[in-house]
């Protein structure tokens, strides 16, 4: 396998090779119909990878992309089309669930044969969710698993500004916000029958007594088991029982207008409801709590970054939804080149390029997903072959290391690199000779001025000193190590790590001289594990540990909740036979309005038309009989003969 | 000759058939029959014993109403300004006022948004006033054009005659200038009520999706994959619009003889 991968990635890096040509006598001339949400691929804007491009010159075939935008539309555009239009679609859960139910799409045949890359590197965690959950099918209940490969995934909270009230930190803990009037039109939720369903129901059935205690039970000691126990709570609560009994009815019946009506009670103290405008309007102002996916809240807390607005993601702690998107088959696709496709998804190469450009968290685990994770939000154990980013902290055994590297491909083992050490960087006060090799902001330059000299390779503007200079290509594995122990005599900036007494600080500003342990300047770095996730995807000796920089432990929480944060998202399941009902609902609490000025209104105005007619009719009659008046008078006249 | 100019109308014919007559008879089909596809009467019975369904086309028709008595009240006397040689010597006014519908109206509904919250008019907290904001905003070149076409058509002679004869300028307006451009106003209604009862767009967008219109509430219906609810409701809403026609243009024909384009 690993073999195969090693062939996959050069294939890719040098474009030649007899795989292509093997490849080209597979699956030369056909195509492929995938049918996914918009702007869910890295599409080669922005300096990015176009994937599908990439994925066609590989199997010399083509692509036919089409996207929609909400699930229901991909389900009314689907069930239009005849059989086998599309060989792909990537849905979500609930509506995967349906299309089951349906007998829509078809079980995946066997996952490790066909789709080896998602085998290895789809995270365990994530696929155990999709095996969770259950849907008849032929008269068998079968799970998610076998019909579904797992795409992106994530959980539904709220995206804040962490400086808009004194007290956001602890209002925000909870979904009770939304109906708080300190935050009269400052939020937004989304505008989906099943998103503006989760704060409705846990609203109203967060407040129980007996709900109260597990939610204690599991915030104060968090044990597997009260975690366990407390998932569930929320299952059940989400869950419509389909017992097909009066009395599980009832219940649901109750649970929908309990929602309702929590829902119609929000809608007053919200700003509005929001298709994709939560986004910007959250960074621009306009709102200050918005309901987010994961996905969409890392790319606003990051838009927000550059504008020095502080934004932060929060799944409360009543409880939310952990959601997933994933690829389906229908019927009569082209099954063997959609398999091919999934697999170079599944390809953590890929997978990273994906994330990369959509900012949600794929299903993939491995290498190349860990190292961009630590480039975008801390410093983590060095990648094994892929980009070292810029600035990376390395972690060798017990020793730490920043890495000024120069992105190339890395042996994890430090014998066998090119290390730069302090020796070989630009130094003002040493004058060069000729040949001479130094390093300047991470590339090699070598001199080539007759006379010794110390002139920098880079001037002030930006240029480079050609007379004293020229840029040498910086050989493979290379990289620039600097200690990370303290060193009292040097200024650090905002945001440098350092290591003292074995444990690791973060500087939250330019700081000099004082002690990690005595000074607010520091902070204590809170390792964040993601074992649960990448357990068992990484090379061997890497750990899955990321020592988040200053300012980015929101983010990285957000991009992957941690097992505390998962333990309180359920899945929220096809809503089955009730569907009808809570569309009804939600119709009922969208057009929830004041209505009497309206009646008043058309009140007012109906009479006024009616007045209005009657004048108008009586002036008529009245002008005809005072007409006839007139010509009875003059026929009078007349008769007089005056 | 006639026979060949029977011919030309063929495009046309088959253009109305394919875009207008079959998707009607689609709307109807689907009203009167339930998912399973058997002909009922369920969508009626649901559409009338739900009362939120009535408030969303009453809510439609004030919002409706609103906006065609504010853009009249602001269109009139614009459409006198502009019909006047003396303000408006080369058309270039006219220009002002229709070059926004040069620019697609979600673009400029998405930017009104913005500056109505710059400016401090929230669309979240008073959804109600931006969205009539935005219709009359919208629509209010649709009652300009139609009121300037007939103002400039108007017998000048007739209100010399009348302020000679003695009326004042009150009379006059009232008695002579608004009887002259009844087909104007008739049509300029129509023009605005009519798309205002169907719109949705600008609804949405600048009242933050809190005010619901009828064919948001129809959309809703639709995007759930229930089409049969929606079309009953999309069903009422063509019969209503087309109540709307035969009322005006029996009521334009009743008072001055002449017809509106409607």
């Amino acid at each position: 396998m690993k073999k195969l991968l090693a062939i996959f990635l050069s294939l890719i890096l040098i474009c030649s090779s007899s795989y292509v040509v093997n490849a080209k006598s597979e699956f030369s001339g056909q195509t492929l119909t995938i049918y996914n949400v918009e702007d869910y691929i890295s599409n080669g804007s922005d300096d990015s990878v176009d994937l599908i491009a990439k994925f066609e010159e590989l199997y010399d075939v083509k692509v036919n992309y089409y996207t929609y935008d909400t699930n229901e539309t991909m389900y009314n555009q689907f069930t239009l089309q005849k059989e086998g239009t599309y060989d792909l679609i990537c849905t979500s859960d609930y509506m995967i669930q349906r299309m089951i139910k349906e007998e829509l799409i078809e079980p995946m045949d066997d996952i490790s044969i066909h789709v080896p890359n998602y085998d290895k590197y789809a995270s365990t965690l994530m696929r155990t969710k999709l095996k969770q959950m259950i849907v008849p099918y032929k008269g068998e209940q079968v799970s998610l698993d076998e019909f579904a490969v797992g795409y992106m995934w994530g959980t539904l909270g709220l995206i804040y500004d962490s400086e808009c009230t004194d007290t956001i930190k602890e209002d925000i803990k909870s979904w009770d916000v939304l109906w708080d009037p300190t935050y009269e039109n400052l939020i937004s939720i989304k505008n989906s029958m099943r998103d503006a369903y989760v704060p409705g129901l846990m609203h109203a059935y967060s407040k129980s007594e007996e709900f109260t205690k597990l939610k204690l039970n599991y915030l104060n000691n968090p044990t597997t088991l009260n975690q366990t126990i407390y998932q569930q709570t929320i299952q059940n609560i989400f869950d419509f029982k389909l017992d097909g009994s009066t009395d599980s009815a009832n219940e649901n019946y109750e649970k929908i207008s309990t929602v309702h009506s929590e829902l119609i009670e929000m809608k007053k103290n919200i700003f509005g409801f929001e298709v994709d405008s939560g986004k910007n309007d959250i960074v621009t102002g306009k709102i200050k709590i918005n309901q987010a996916y994961s996905g969409d809240a890392v790319y606003s807390i990051e838009q927000a970054r550059e504008e020095g607005i502080n934004l932060e993601y929060s799944v409360p702690l009543d409880g939310s939804n952990i959601w997933y998107d994933a690829w389906t088959m229908p019927k009569g696709s082209n099954r063997k080149l959609a398999y091919k496709f999934l697999d170079f998804l599944s390809d953590p190469v890929n997978s990273a390029d994906n994330m990369n450009f959509i900012g949600y968290t794929p299903y993939i685990a491995g290498d190349d997903l860990f190292t961009l994770t630590g480039a975008w939000y801390g410093a983590c154990d060095l990648i094994v072959k892929g980009r070292v980013e810029y600035d990376s902290l390395l972690i060798d055994g017990d020793n730490l290391y920043w890495c000024f590297g120069v992105t190339s491909n890395v042996d994890y083992s430090l014998d066998n690199n090119y290390v730069i050490t302090e020796s070989n960087v630009f130094d003002e006060s040493i004058s060069y000779n000729k040949g001479d090799e130094v390093f300047y902001e991470g590339y090699l330059y070598k001199s080539i001025a007759d006379k010794a000299h110390s002139v920098a390779p880079i001037n002030k503007e930006g240029m480079l000193e050609k007379k004293y200079w020229e840029e040498v290509e910086t050989p493979l594995n290379t990289y620039y190590l600097e200690s990370c122990e303290y060193d009292e005599e040097y200024e650090y900036e905002e945001g440098e790590m350092i290591i003292y007494d074995g444990v690791l600080y973060n500087s939250t500003t330019t700081t000099i001289g004082k002690l990690p342990t005595e000074s607010d300047d520091w902070e204590e770095v809170t390792p964040y594990d993601l074992t649960y996730f990448y357990g068992g995807t990484l090379t061997e000796g890497r750990r899955a540990i990321i020592y988040p920089y200053a300012g980015y432990e929101n983010a990285l929480e957000t991009q992957y909740p941690s097992e505390h944060i998962i333990a309180r998202c359920a899945i929220m399941n096809d809503f089955g036979s009730y569907n009808e009902d809570v569309i009804i609902m939600w119709g009922k609490v969208k057009a929830s309005a004041n209505m009497i000025p309206v009646y008043v209104f058309l009140g007012v105005v109906g009479l006024g038309v009616i007045t209005l007619v009657t004048i108008h009719i009586v002036r008529k009659k009245l002008s005809i009989r005072y007409k006839k008046q007139i010509v009875n008078k003059q026929k009078l006249r007349f008769r007089k003969g005056e | 000759m006639k026979f060949r100019r029977k011919y030309l109308s063929i495009p046309y014919v088959l253009f109305l058939v394919c875009f207008v007559v079959i998707p009607v008879l689609f709307i109807v089909y689907y009203a009167f029959t339930n998912k399973g596809g058997q002909l009922s009467i369920d969508n009626l019975i649901r559409f009338f014993s739900d009362k939120t369904n009535v408030d969303v086309l009453l809510i439609s028709f004030a919002y409706a109403i609103i906006n065609t008595f504010i853009c009249l009240l602001i269109g009139y006397p614009l459409a006198m300004v502009l019909a006047n040689r003396k303000y408006n010597k080369s058309s270039v006014l006219v220009m002002l006022f229709i070059m926004p519908m040069w620019i697609n109206f979600i673009i400029r509904t998405s930017a009104t948004r913005d500056v109505l919250n710059w400016i401090g008019i929230s669309t979240g907290a008073h959804s109600e006033l931006t969205t009539i904001i935005g219709l009359v905003y919208n629509y209010l070149p649709f009652v300009v054009l139609p009121l300037y076409t007939t103002m400039l058509k108007m017998d000048r002679s007739q209100i010399e005659a009348s302020l000679d004869l003695g009326a004042n300028p009150f009379h006059t307006f009232f008695k002579t200038i608004i009887p002259m451009t009844m087909p104007g106003i008739v049509s300029a209604a129509t023009m605005v009520f009519m798309p205002t009862l169907s719109s949705y767009v600008i609804s949405d967008i600048l009242s933050e999706y809190n005010v619901v219109l009828f064919g948001s509430y129809i959309d809703l219906y639709f995007n759930q994959a229930d089409w049969n609810f929606g079309s009953f409701m999309a069903l009422i809403m063509l019969l209503l619009i087309g109540l709307s026609v035969f009322i005006t243009r029996k009521f334009s024909k009743d008072d001055r003889g002449g017809r509106s384009i409607w």
